[in-house]
């Protein structure tokens, strides 16, 4: 195998995603992510998201690896440790997993989306390693934040903070 | 109208903390504010769409503003600009 036909499979290889999970599906619905510990986007350990600059919304702790489209919409952005949804509801997500993990540039995550897919709330989008991010020295809490806040009176936790959500559980209710 | 071009020094680019930053940077003023970067183009304040035009280090941004406040929001944004 020539060293070109190691990038032609690399660049033709689109990984083979984890099963979808069921998720709730609404107008005013954010669905949560990944499976784990919520948290209020007050309590994020980063003064930009617990600021709510880049919105209102939630985090969670995960307890698992994969994250999926909290939205049924269309892959607005891909960046490795973060999706983007420009959901069909009007609800824009911004996916955000752990905190300073840009400078990992990748590695880490597996991605099972590209930008202009089309999903659905539960699908598949990124996988994270753990330990790739706690060896990198970061926290790993990802960030559901609804990026385009301004347009909706209210964005509220549909369930209590700090208790343990299963992903596709509707977690937030987005007010017109 | 106000038109500058910015080269982006951070080698992360443009992601979500500096996006952030612009964003509310220019929040309490009103000129309209556009970033181009090769073909793709968004309002400054819009998170996701900032975000889609990838704009890695050293990579080359347009700037556009223009409203009642564009010198304030120019001078803003070049503090602010990764």
């Amino acid at each position: 195998m020539g060293l070109f036909d190691m990038f032609k499979k690399k660049a033709d290889a689109a990984p083979a995603g984890p099963a979808s999970v069921t998720a709730t599906e609404g107008a005013d619905v954010v669905a949560a992510p990944v499976s784990g510990r919520i948290i209020k986007m007050t309590d994020v350990p980063d003064p930009v998201f617990s600021g709510e600059v880049v919105g209102k919304g939630c985090a969670i702790w995960p307890d698992e690896e994969t994250v999926y489209a909290p939205v049924s919409g269309t892959v607005s952005v891909t960046m490795g440790h973060a999706v983007g949804i420009t959901g069909d509801n009007g609800i824009e997500v911004l996916v955000h997993i752990g905190i300073d993990t840009v400078d990992m540039e990748g590695k880490g995550f597996t991605g099972y989306v590209k930008q202009g897919d089309k999903v659905k709330a539960g699908d598949p989008c990124i996988k994270m390693s753990k330990a790739a991010i706690a060896e990198a020295g970061h926290p790993d809490c990802v960030v559901c934040a609804v990026s385009n806040s301004a347009e909706f009176s209210d964005v509220a936790l549909s369930v209590d903070a700090e208790s343990t959500v299963a992903a596709g559980t509707a977690v937030l209710k987005v007010t017109k | 109208m106000i038109q500058f071009s910015h080269a982006i020094a951070d080698p992360e680019g443009l992601h979500a903390r500096p996006i952030a930053a612009i964003a509310a940077t220019l929040a309490p003023l009103s000129s309209a504010v556009t970033i181009r970067v090769g073909e793709r183009s968004s309002e400054a304040r819009d998170l996701m769409g900032m975000l889609g035009l990838e704009a890695r280090g050293g990579s080359t941004i347009e700037v556009t503003i223009e409203g009642p406040d564009e010198e304030q929001a120019a001078e803003a944004l070049r503090a602010v600009l990764p």
